[in-house]
């Protein structure tokens, strides 16, 4: 059964990101057809605002722009009533964008995947009974159908968050590795 | 710090006998705490330049706290309240996506 999931333009990049770095593009994209990806119409443009940037987030943005995904709107008023639930009318860097994600997410009861990690942090915690993951964890899930534990982590510290993440900070680049080293690890060990 | 390939490690006697009970009650074998700590040290070296030092204390707590070793409350004097918040949220985030994964 394909599972569906809501994305936002960050989880999106990454995916893309992956995809592009992948050496094995066929399994990648057969990993990735097991679910269906949503995303308000609002991210669709943010990806169109990338893909005209002459960088490798220009040319992740326009490679996620050729593969299908669902793009929906959501009602203005949704929104506005997230924001009020969540006490962010524009701070905190999370933006109207990040919450038609989770609105759309919640109203269809599917799971949300991002990698603006504020944003997670802050979802999670005014939404703990709903699904919010990290888009990295997702790429390692497809990743796992074809590569062993020791090379996930080495395509994702070696060449995913180098390409994905310029200047990425230490904070984000250590709670990517507890993310990544728990998603590796089977209970009760490390990785 | 030079580990040689092949090289044996060797740990004093005593601290393994103090330590060994230990970590057989939270279920951690002892060379996967070795393990953890190399990798650590590693991950650092190779991905962490900026701050070493603070890569290896925050990598260090945050694997004993998913090995049971270490609870939410000793996390807090050394990362402080908001990263304490952040990086438990993460660990379960990752696991919560490991059952979804499954189901």
């Amino acid at each position: 059964m394909v599972k569906q999931i809501v994305c936002d333009t960050s989880a999106i990049i990454t995916l893309f990101s992956a995809y592009r770095l992948s050496t094995n593009k066929e399994k990648y994209l057969e990993g990735l057809k097991k679910y269906k990806l949503i995303a308000p119409d609002s991210v669709h443009n943010e990806l169109e605002d990338f893909t005209r940037r002459d960088n490798d987030l220009g040319l992740f943005a326009r490679e996620s722009l050729s593969y299908k995904i669902t793009f929906q709107s959501v009602e203005l008023e949704d929104i506005e009533r997230y924001k009020k639930i969540l006490g962010v009318a524009g701070h905190r860097g999370i933006t109207d964008c990040d919450i038609a994600c989770l609105s759309l997410a919640i109203e269809r009861d599917i799971p949300l995947f991002t990698d603006d990690f504020k944003a997670q942090f802050h979802f999670s915690a005014f939404f703990d009974d709903h699904d919010i993951f990290f888009g990295i964890l997702f790429v390692c899930s497809i990743l796992a159908e074809f590569m062993s534990k020791s090379e996930i982590f080495g395509f994702i510290f070696d060449k995913l968050v180098p390409n994905r993440w310029k200047n990425i900070s230490l904070r984000n680049l250590l709670t990517i590795k507890h993310a990544v080293s728990e998603y590796l690890t089977h209970d009760g060990g490390g990785a | 710090m030079v580990i040689k390939m092949g090289e044996i490690i060797s740990v004093d006697g005593d601290v393994i006998s103090e330590l060994a009970p230990y970590l057989e009650e939270k279920k951690v074998s002892q060379s996967l705490l070795v393990s953890t700590i190399l990798k650590d040290i590693l991950f650092a070296e190779k991905y962490a330049k900026a701050n070493q030092t603070y890569a290896i204390v925050e990598q260090f707590l945050v694997d004993l706290y998913r090995m049971g070793i270490l609870e939410y409350k000793d996390l807090l004097p050394v990362l402080g309240f908001e990263r304490t918040l952040d990086v438990t949220n993460t660990i379960r985030t990752a696991k919560r996506f490991k059952t979804w994964l499954s189901r």
